[in-house]
């Protein structure tokens, strides 16, 4: 096996250029000779059309609002202007239709995003016609099918493209047709018009504020409907305030939120930022404890050290309405099933189990009360604090087995002995609190000393007490929990944690490596 | 994407494994230059976007993409000497927009066993051994560095840009994550020997 990163990095190389299927440069060819549009919409357009969603889903709620999405492509060569997408425009009533056109403003394809705009496309082929006749027949359709009606109207006309001079031109070109085909059929309506430079804009715009994506999206909805609003101002603003500002310049904003009469302005705003952070961060894990964190509660809990666990899974989970981190390793030959409270962080249950029992099979038995040492032993129980419910020796595949459970604590804990070699073969803890702490400290009251959080810092590390240098350890209170922060060096890496002082658990740990 | 992709090219000194001839050859359509580039850097883009999505069929999917996007956005690609920081850039956003898209970025936790088909194509156990490894005991920002290292010789400082993260954070994490590996690979070694 490899000896150093130089190796490893070209193990990884080597695997990677392997699992790259032999037919793949074909299928990347042949997608460009055959399928050049399609692949447009495949590669540059998904994530926005998800967004676009989205955003229609709120806009759709009142009138029949009508949102023109123009994104320009990446940016295109010449010689493919005839056959290749330059634009897309999304006209969206109530979800809506994506043309797309390549540079000289013809129209490539059309597609239907969903039933309604199926109704409006029924029986039009508008490939390769004028953008202008495709968007006259489109708005057509729409007063036919009586989406857009001679009462109010609005319509709201995004613009995305990075090439702005390119964007402003598209935009200006589609606006103009609109109003050309409202004329036509008689009708009046609104228009508003949106520059979103990128796909991601309302992610990035939260990002760069430092408020929610449902926010930025709100925030970005409403300065398109007034020009005279700053999206910088109103992402400082609180949801109260942009509410009075709404209700001050009395903009509608109907479409741009799930509106329900009853409610205020200020409770439909906070309902509808609401809905779209749940509902993007719902594929994401929402919970207080991450994924990687619940992972170190574990390892830290097992007192195994990074290096040493090879992780199965470290799922998250619901059980009994509870949001729970099934987290599994191996680390030696002993495997570790983990419960993690996904909010609390608080171990919940843990299993251990010896893989490859090769138990001998000579030699004397040990005794029951050897045997329950063990277990209190490995528990961090004291004899005085267990109440053993069972103590039974059993033949398990031709093994003497000692089965032991007993209760301490508000934690049931269950074991299997070699009753010959006293070897742990397997374990279960259960802990209902959910206030399990590290073994070895049975009243939840008793804190972590000081020693004893610089003895899980360092083993959490992975480098012997020896090793460290001490920089600073030292109790402290945060949020109104104690927590010990710790600081070392090891050779050239710095190590910084925070543990709590209620039950040694790793808050927070932080490694730097200097050249 | 672009802002960021205008930094990230800014910033970049690659020992990259193309130059801005071949993305110009391919920007007039020269189909012999795309092959070449696909020869070139094929496996290290799989590679990054596989350390991203952690999935052999989504990975396929966008490597493809990018090949795709590639071979439409040539013309745009401004020479800087720079490729394969462009390459990857594009490479990581589709990646990223296909998480996002697919909602997968909690559910990837654990390998998905779909990807064992790629797997096998491995041949040398070693290498085997390795990426799943990579795949299984390292976290996201862990396995995206040292696949970097691997495939693409950018700098740890290079890394850092284009995924957006503290230098510090890319050494410490580089280092541990090669540790981590070291160690895995090493106890597979001894059992495999034991048997």
């Amino acid at each position: 096996m490899p000896k150093d990163k130089n190796a490893i990095e070209q193990h990884l190389f080597s695997a990677v250029g392997q699992m790259v299927p032999d037919d793949m440069y074909e299928r990347i060819t042949q997608n460009i000779v055959n399928e050049e549009r399609t692949m447009y919409m495949n590669t540059i357009t998904t994530a926005p059309k998800r967004r676009t969603a989205r955003w229609i889903g709120i806009a759709a709620a009142a009138c029949a609002a009508c949102l023109v999405f123009i994104c320009g492509a990446l940016g295109v060569n010449y010689y493919l202007s005839n056959w290749s997408v330059d634009s897309i425009v999304d006209i969206d009533v109530n979800p809506g239709i994506e043309i797309q056109t390549n540079r000289n403003d013809v129209v490539l394809d059309v597609t239907a995003v969903n039933s309604d705009a199926e109704k409006v496309l029924d029986g039009m082929n508008l490939k390769n016609t004028e953008l202008k006749v495709a968007v006259n027949a489109i708005i057509g359709s729409m007063v036919q099918n009586g989406y857009l009606t001679d009462g109010e109207n609005s319509i709201l006309v995004t613009v995305q493209n990075d090439d702005a001079q390119r964007a402003e031109y598209v935009r200006n070109l589609i606006l103009s047709d609109i109003d050309a085909s409202l004329k036509n059929n008689n009708i009046t309506a609104s228009v508003v018009n949106q520059t979103v430079s990128e796909s991601e804009s309302a992610a990035a715009f939260a990002e760069e504020h430092n408020i929610s994506f449902g926010k930025a999206v709100f925030i970005l909805n409403l300065c398109a409907k007034d020009s005279a609003l700053q999206s910088e101002t109103l992402a400082k603003m609180s949801l109260r305030e942009i509410a009075e500002l709404v209700v001050e310049r009395n903009i509608d904003i109907r479409d741009i939120v799930d509106y329900d009469a009853e409610d205020s302005i200020w409770e439909n705003i906070a309902d509808t930022v609401e809905e779209l952070d749940e509902d993007n961060s719902a594929s994401q894990s929402n919970t207080a404890v991450t994924a990687e964190k619940a992972k170190e509660i574990a390892l830290a809990h097992s007192k195994t050290t990074v290096s040493d666990a090879a992780f199965i899974r470290a799922e998250l989970d619901v059980e009994d309405g509870v949001q729970v981190y099934d987290i599994a390793f191996t680390a030696g030959n002993v495997k570790y099933e983990y419960e993690i409270n996904a909010e609390t962080g608080a171990v919940l249950s843990v299993e251990g189990e010896k893989k490859n029992v090769t138990g001998s099979s000579s030699g004397n038995r040990i005794s029951a009360d050897k045997a329950k040492e063990v277990c209190l032993g490995h528990a961090g129980v004291s004899a005085d604090q267990a109440v053993f419910e069972k103590t039974k020796l059993d033949v398990d595949d031709g093994l003497q087995v000692y089965e032991m459970e007993f209760a301490a604590d508000n934690a049931k804990y269950e074991y299997e002995i070699n009753a010959l070699s006293g070897e742990i073969l397997s374990f279960s803890q259960k802990f209902k609190s959910g206030t399990a702490s590290s073994a070895g400290n049975g009243n939840t009251a008793t804190e972590v000393t000081a020693a004893k959080a610089k003895e899980i810092a360092i083993q959490h590390a992975g480098v012997s007490s020896g090793e460290a240098t001490f920089i600073k350890v030292e109790l402290d209170r945060e949020d109104g929990v104690q927590v010990y922060e710790i600081e070392f060096c090891v050779r050239s890496t710095e190590y910084e944690y925070e543990i709590r002082a209620a039950d040694g658990s790793i808050l927070h740990y932080e490694s730097d490596y200097h050249d | 994407m672009l802002i960021f992709l205008t930094a990230v090219e800014g910033a970049f000194a690659v020992k990259s494994t193309t130059d801005d001839a071949l993305i110009e050859r391919i920007a007039k359509g020269d189909m012999d230059a795309f092959r070449m580039l696909y020869e070139n850097v094929s496996g290290s883009i799989y590679g990054f976007v596989l350390s991203i999505v952690k999935n052999a069929y989504v990975a396929e999917d966008v490597l493809q993409d990018t090949f795709l996007t590639i071979h439409q956005t040539a013309g745009s690609y401004k020479p800087m000497g720079k490729p394969m920081a462009w390459i990857l850039t594009i490479a990581r956003n589709l990646a990223l927009m296909k998480l996002r898209e697919d909602g997968r970025v909690a559910a990837l936790d654990t390998v998905q066993i779909e990807q064992e088909e790629a797997f096998s194509r491995i041949q040398a156990v070693e290498d085997r051994v390795l990426i799943e490894k990579l795949l299984t005991a390292l976290d996201s920002e862990e396995r995206q560095i040292v696949m970097l290292h691997a495939v693409s010789g950018l700098k740890n400082r290079e890394i850092a840009l284009l995924l957006g993260l503290p230098l510090n954070t890319v050494l410490s994490k580089y280092h541990r994550a090669i540790k981590k590996l070291k160690a895995l690979a090493e106890r597979e070694g001894a059992s495999n020997a034991k048997r």
